[in-house]
């Protein structure tokens, strides 16, 4: 069995598992499209503006940046890819887990047991947050005062509701000695 | 002349090299990363293998740019 997270207990059951909604992964993709269409733009007017820049040997070297330029992009676009995917946040029976990778050396990973939710709030706020059903869930945690939070994802009273159901549902714990 | 076009060479190919040196290493990362941590292996691989064929195709035609260049 592979394993999502180190920690992964033989009997424990995933019940979600969540990502950014995809309209931030768009957002980003978007950015990468905007700035090829910028080296579209200096390739189609750059020559009536500088003409001597796109003749001869200069235009070579500017056609040879181009590529270079565009190769950034497509290592870009991979990379945010990349974050996305990698990026997730896990519920099961026994704990909620953040895998988060910050960058390409650095993740991190936190983990909150259940038993241990004081308080799960939701929350939506703009329009794009309420056409698209994306939004932020906090979850608050006896004895800590950082609180853990699920950022910018899909359905978020869904996720709270599936956090809280399990809060419920948690095995009682040992009788004190 | 002669001399204008070594100087052009040199730099084209040092930042030629700079630049791909960087990009080649981010590509090695983000493939390994995959690698490591990818949930579908399917998946990781194919995205892997979908972007180094595109970053192997742009590099020999890019390289090719460079030769005619200097």
């Amino acid at each position: 069995m592979r394993r999502l997270f180190p920690s992964q207990q033989d009997n424990e059951t995933i019940f979600l598992v969540v990502r950014e909604h995809w309209f931030f992964l768009l957002l980003r993709l978007l950015i990468v499209v905007f700035l090829f269409a910028m080296l579209l733009a200096f390739q189609d007017f750059g020559p009536g503006i500088v003409p001597g820049l796109f003749q001869g040997v200069p235009g070579r070297v500017v056609g040879l940046f181009s590529q270079l330029y565009v190769m950034m992009l497509v290592l870009g676009v991979f990379l945010i890819w990349v974050f996305y995917y990698l990026n997730i946040q896990i519920i099961t029976n026994l704990r909620i887990v953040d895998i988060d990778q910050r960058g390409l050396f650095h993740r991190r990973i936190s983990e909150l047991h259940i038993d241990k939710i004081e308080d799960v709030t939701s929350e939506a706020t703009g329009a794009f947050a309420t056409m698209f059903q994306f939004g932020n869930v906090y979850v608050q945690t006896a004895g800590t005062v950082e609180r853990f939070v699920f950022e910018r994802v899909p359905s978020p009273e869904r996720i709270e509701k599936v956090v809280l159901d399990l809060y419920e549902r948690r095995p009682a714990a040992p009788p004190a000695p | 002349m002669g001399d204008a076009s070594t100087i052009l060479s040199i730099i084209l190919y040092g930042a030629y090299y700079i630049a791909m040196g960087v990009l080649a290493i981010l590509s090695l990362f983000g493939v390994f990363l995959l690698a490591a941590h990818g949930r579908s292996r399917v998946l990781s691989l194919l995205v892997s293998l979908v972007y180094i064929f595109f970053f192997l195709t742009m590099l020999g035609t890019t390289e090719a740019m460079l030769h005619s260049i200097a």
